[in-house]
């Protein structure tokens, strides 16, 4: 049985302190009448007294348990109270002991030499009921701590999941749309294409682990089906630039990181002109960064009506999703882009597949 | 026969609404919109009876258009939407008709069917009353005539000098002068002054008490108008006339209110 272990369970851990703790006190007792050249008669008094202590320790115990969640005033006075009334009979049957054995049967005139140095014991027992509290008290902390921090992980979870699968139902319909009247037209060539484009893009954004992360590369392959759809229904108003350096296509990147910034310039940069507007994807490596970067000609933050407010809800889960994957190892910026637009930088530590794990 | 008119930002969005309004004889589509400002154009130019209105649009959305369009000149709408749970709470709330994408074909026929009830005066007449009605909700709080009223009131004049028109959390104060002319159907009324269009609920009587004869005429059932305005005046059949307000608006003045002719005449 490991240390751990012993900690969790709390019965044992009871068992295991107590029988020690009174052995220990059996222990010091015994080596201060050696030091004192004590009768040897009086190491019998010592184990029974440490005996006597395991047991009447033991419905204290029980009493502190009941008494566990009134207020501390109550548990306080409880412990004070208890350990001098235990520490009375347990004093009383150590000093009948200490005379029979060690003074040879006398007996005291008085009713108080039974009790004496009953402050001692006092004191022991409130040590005793000190360190049950506290340890008690520390067991629970570590166990709500624990209980926080597992919440707090599959908070995380499953904010991650709701961060990525948010899959705009908009781009759905438009899309089935757009296929459906493409049949109906009798484009079937072309509608195929689309619905093969359309389904291989929900099942790499259903497949893929929101905390595993995949190159480059192959994200850019689904965006690649993902604006393929889009021209499908924006025609000539969308226009797409790609600049992406051989080495970053080999780095690690979070799945679907690009996408939702993608949907975001398509729907304020793309979708409110009239004549629609250029998207730039471009990623590079500096050093051990990875800088990836989405330029559009929309109007840009804070300009138009749009802004502001709706667009930042897009924006800001992609920064808590960076947030919680790296850390603070990572940098997401905004930016006017020239002339008008906005401009998403992410900087993110450069890791290839090679590189030990895929995940963090 | 049916003018219909198709507005929605995506090609083949407005394509598939032409194939598949192929197969009904007695709709014409007189023209297809991108976007809003273009519907607006198109509605003034081709007077559609029944319009196929996205609400996701580039610029102008389509309750943008609802909002600019007047009283003589809207269509029967039918909205066009791939999904938006709010309109459509919306939507079903005022009985306002709607589309969803991808366009179902029996849905299609009910509404349309719908379309060509509504080409009945009456039927227009409780058609635009909701889609104002549901204009006036989507900017969040109804307001009344009477309380734009109360809330810029100013004692010392004997007419109302301004109204304080609420939308969403602004309240835009209206100079009573710069209002062009007011349409309303049933109890709710579109104010146009100075390019913008505002929506409340209250009566024609009520506000025909309020306004200064003076200067606001009625010449419609629905409408009253800024003699201030009219630019031009041309007679029509049946003793009707044609209003014209600077460079886009026509209304019509009814026989019954022939007699109010000569108060405008007297600008001219």
């Amino acid at each position: 049985m490991t240390l751990d272990e012993l900690v969790r369970d709390r019965n044992r851990l009871f068992w295991t302190l107590n029988v020690s703790g009174w052995l220990g006190y059996a222990l010091a007792a015994w080596l201060g009448a050696l030091a004192h050249e004590k009768p040897e008669s009086y190491s019998m008094v010592i184990l029974a007294t440490a005996m006597l202590g395991f047991i009447v320790t033991i419905p204290m115990r029980y009493l502190y348990h009941r008494l566990w969640t009134r207020p501390v005033v109550v548990l306080g006075a409880a412990m004070i109270a208890t350990s001098y009334a235990v520490a009375i009979p347990w004093r009383w049957v150590s000093n009948t002991l200490y005379y029979d054995w060690v003074k040879d049967s006398w007996q005291p005139e008085h009713l108080m030499d039974y009790i004496g140095g009953v402050l001692g014991s006092f004191y022991i027992l409130l040590c005793w009921s000190g360190l049950y509290v506290g340890i008690k008290y520390y067991q629970q902390l570590q166990e709500q701590t624990e209980a926080t921090l597992k919440a707090t992980a599959a908070a995380h979870q499953a904010q991650l999941k709701m961060l990525r699968y948010q899959l705009n139902p908009h781009f759905l319909f438009n899309t089935l749309n757009a296929i459906s009247t493409l049949i109906l037209d009798g484009a079937n060539a072309t509608a195929n294409q689309a619905v093969s484009r359309l389904s291989d893009f929900l099942r790499y954004t259903l497949d893929n682990d929101p905390m595993k992360r995949v190159s480059l590369g192959s994200e850019l392959d689904a965006l690649d089906l993902y604006l393929e759809i889009e021209k499908v229904r924006f025609g000539e108003r969308l226009i797409v630039e790609k600049d992406v350096d051989d080495a970053a296509m080999q780095a690690l990147v979070p799945s679907l990181i690009l996408q939702p910034l993608i949907e975001n310039a398509i729907k304020y940069a793309i979708s409110p002109s009239e004549d629609g507007g250029t998207l730039r994807i471009s990623a590079r490596v500096q050093r051990a960064t990875l800088v990836l970067q989405l330029s559009d000609t929309g109007p840009g933050l804070g300009n138009g009506k749009q802004g502001g407010k709706s667009s930042g809800v897009g924006l800001q889960n992609t920064r808590e999703r960076l947030q919680q994957l790296y850390g603070d190892d990572q940098a997401f910026t905004l930016a006017p882009n020239d002339p008008t637009g906005l401009v998403v930088t992410i900087n993110i530590p450069y890791e290839t597949d090679d590189a030990e794990s895929a995940d963090r | 026969m049916l003018k219909a008119l198709i507005v929605d930002d995506e090609q083949l969005a407005r394509r598939g609404l032409e194939l598949r309004l192929k197969k009904y004889a007695d709709i014409d589509i007189c023209a297809q919109s991108r976007n809003g400002r273009e519907a607006l154009v198109h509605v003034r130019d081709h007077a559609p009876d029944l319009m196929f209105l996205d609400v996701q649009m580039p610029g102008m959305n389509g309750f943008d258009v609802l909002r600019q369009l007047s009283g003589n000149d809207m269509p029967a709408i039918i909205f066009v939407t791939a999904y938006d749970e709010f309109a459509l709470k919306a939507f079903d709330a005022n009985a306002i008709d709607y589309l969803l994408k991808p366009i179902n074909d029996e849905r299609l026929d009910e509404a349309i069917q719908r379309a060509r009830r509504t080409a009945d005066a009456k039927q227009a007449h409780a058609h635009r009353s909701r889609l104002l009605k549901f204009v006036c909700e989507l900017t969040g709080r109804e307001m009344t005539l009477d309380g734009a009223l109360a809330e810029a009131s100013d004692p010392g004049h004997r007419y109302p000098q301004r109204l304080a028109i609420r939308d969403g959390s602004r309240t835009n104060c209206v100079d009573i002068g710069t209002i062009d002319w007011i349409d309303a159907a049933g109890d709710y009324m579109c104010v146009h002054a100075a390019g913008e269009t505002y929506v409340l609920r209250g009566t024609m009587k009520r506000l025909e008490e309020l306004l200064d004869p003076a200067v606001f005429v009625r010449v419609h059932r629905s409408a009253i108008v800024n003699r201030n305005r009219v630019t031009e005046m041309r007679p029509h059949r049946n003793g009707e006339y044609f209003l014209r307000l600077g460079d886009d608006t026509e209304l019509k003045l009814s026989r019954t209110y022939k007699a109010n002719l000569e108060r405008l005449a007297e600008r001219l």
